[in-house]
């Protein structure tokens, strides 16, 4: 596995962080949702709409901003 | 309800009219195995991207996730959530070395060190599994709203289902079921757009105000906008992911579109594309039309029956909240794009397992890839009938079964046999055929065999009284257990062949990042 990340490119290497980036979020958002579920349930302005909601919003949108990057760059390396 | 809406009936034959001429257009097409199992590497990111979105949106998805967040709420994020982390995985590192390895199935990018008669043999049959198990729940979706939704009997409405993806396929190839995915696409996210902004209209376009009034009118009151309805503990919590994402990655009819582009750029694109369409529909459907129905639903008593349940079951939500939305114009467009989804994405899963037997077990398994182009295009839409007629008599003969878990059964599979098989093919060195057999078989046999002996199946329709394995969803035991057999099997395997095999990854590794 050591070899395959000395061969790869600077793009590569970017995609590889991503892809640990991405994990890493899904696996705190899934973490929290799994063993501390209170933490989504906390209420926000004084209303009935939770944390857990504008939350998953980030999280889809930072997914989706560092796909485009990703490809925006492969687009500068060509 | 089962009264002939005339807007679907309408609408309904327009569809069929139009998929009819795709089809006999494509079909001046698709000459050659090229054309036919990857629409000659003509088809753009953008058209692609949104055919993926429409392969991975069935009616499944699109009906049983307003049906959940309907019942459960917030728990229906795990749905939304993790699709977009599968397609990070697989733009991140899947699309550009699939690209560049391989030509029409996902066999041919494993088969390009391994030793190709035995892996793709082995894929093929995973993909089989796959497809049939997906094709099932389908056609039994698909009957069950026709017969709701036009009155026609259950056996009836499945044939026409059959008969028209046979048609699609077997004539038009990659390039007709492309486009009935498109048209499909852009139909199902263009209503979910119109059903979003007029359920907003009705809340001032204000979250606040239509959160507020999702505690104020489900049962659990504001307990239903955090987790912990329907996922109760971490295991099943995880597992479901587990199977959602990896399970997405490991779906061949999804994988095999990215040989339809030119080139490793124009798959990446298709990905963003399809994450655009995807997240962008997941999340209209996740945070306004799922907790619009809570709201929206319960001010109709004549959706509800006799023992105030919703008529015709949870999965019928956005069925009766276009009724509310837009009346019955509106009602028979979301009847026509639920069907609609269904020959789309059932079109896709046929073309993927006819491939698989024609290319992989047929020309490249017992042909040893002596077969000649025509014969494998022959064979192709000889499994494509075989198929579909598979998928009918199997759908007759399981009427009454659960779609919605058949499906996580079959993203579950897919996670357990397909996914570590090709991400370790293309990323470690070490896997050898026989690592990639013994460590899939496992993950095969487990999320099966776990499945069966799980709660849904061994109590709920075999009847027993307790499950032998305790949670619904297996992802958590069968995918690691894949990876680690898959590992062991290889490191144990010092024969001639598999020093071969891996010696073969450094070229496979420069062809895959396109870097020869």
């Amino acid at each position: 596995m050591t070899l395959v990340v000395k061969n790869m490119t600077r793009h590569q290497k970017l995609a590889l962080i991503f892809l640990a980036l991405v994990c890493l979020l899904d696996m705190l958002l899934l973490g929290v949702f799994a063993f501390a579920p209170s933490l989504y349930h906390l209420p926000l302005f004084g209303h009935s709409i939770t944390l857990g909601i504008p939350l998953a919003l980030v999280f889809m949108c930072t997914v989706f901003i560092l796909m485009i990057y990703y490809v925006l760059s492969q687009a500068g390396k060509n | 309800m089962t009264d002939m809406n005339p807007t679907a009936v309408g609408l309904f034959t327009l569809f069929i009219g139009l998929t009819l001429v795709i089809t006999w257009r494509a079909a001046r097409h698709s000459k050659t195995a090229n054309d036919f199992y990857a629409a000659g590497n003509k088809i753009s990111g953008l058209v692609n991207g949104v055919a993926i979105s429409g392969d991975f949106m069935s009616a499944a998805t699109f009906l049983g996730i307003v049906g959940l967040i309907y019942t459960a709420g917030f728990d229906g994020l795990i749905y939304i959530v993790s699709p977009m982390v599968g397609l990070a995985i697989v733009m991140f590192a899947m699309a550009e070395p699939f690209r560049n390895l391989g030509r029409f199935t996902l066999s041919d990018v494993v088969a390009f060190r391994l030793d190709p008669v035995p892996i793709r043999l082995f894929a093929a049959s995973c993909t089989l599994v796959i497809v049939i198990l997906y094709l099932v729940a389908q056609f039994v979706g698909a009957g069950k709203l026709v017969q709701l939704l036009f009155g026609f009997d259950y056996r009836t409405a499945v044939i026409i289902a059959g008969v028209l993806t046979m048609t699609y396929v077997s004539v038009g190839g990659m390039l007709a079921t492309t486009w009935i995915q498109v048209t499909k696409a852009v139909m199902m996210i263009s209503a979910i757009t119109f059903m979003s902004v007029m359920i907003m209209a009705r809340f001032g376009f204000s979250f606040i105000e239509l959160y507020d009034g999702v505690a104020n009118t489900h049962q659990l009151g504001a307990a239903v906008l955090g987790p912990g309805v329907f996922l109760k503990d971490p295991f099943s919590t995880i597992s479901l992911a587990m199977a959602l994402t990896l399970g997405f990655a490991g779906l061949p009819h999804v994988l095999m579109r990215l040989f339809t582009v030119p080139d490793a750029r124009q798959a990446n694109i298709s990905v963003i594309y399809a994450t655009a369409c995807i997240g962008s529909a997941f999340a209209m459907v996740f945070f306004v039309i799922g907790f619009g129905a809570i709201v929206l639903l319960p001010q109709h008593p004549e959706f509800y029956g006799a023992a105030g349940k919703l008529i015709g079951g949870n999965n019928m939500v956005s069925i009766h909240l276009s009724k509310v939305i837009g009346g019955d114009v509106f009602f028979g467009v979301i009847s026509v794009v639920a069907f609609a989804t269904i020959l789309a994405v059932v079109a896709g899963l046929i073309l993927a397992g006819a491939s698989a037997v024609s290319h992989d077990l047929y020309a490249q398994g017992l042909g040893r890839g002596k077969v000649s182009e025509l014969a494998e295009v022959r064979i192709t839409r000889i499994a494509t009938v075989v198929l579909g007629l598979t998928g009918i008599s199997l759908a007759l003969a399981f009427e009454d079964q659960n779609i919605a878990y058949m499906i996580s059964m079959v993203l579950c599979v897919s996670g357990s046999t397909n996914f570590p098989i090709l991400i370790l093919s293309l990323y470690w060195r070490g896997l050898t055929t026989r690592g990639a057999i013994l460590g899939g078989s496992a993950g095969l046999i487990l999320s099966v065999g776990l499945i069966i002996i799980g709660p849904t199946i061994w109590v709920e329709i075999l009847g027993n009284k307790d499950p032998l394995f305790p949670y619904k969803y297996p992802a958590l035991v069968s995918v690691p257990a894949a990876f680690i057999g898959m590992w062991l099997f290889s490191i144990l395997d010092r024969g001639e062949q598999a020093m071969k095999e891996q010696s073969r990854f450094d070229e496979q590794f420069a062809q895959a990042f396109d870097r020869q």
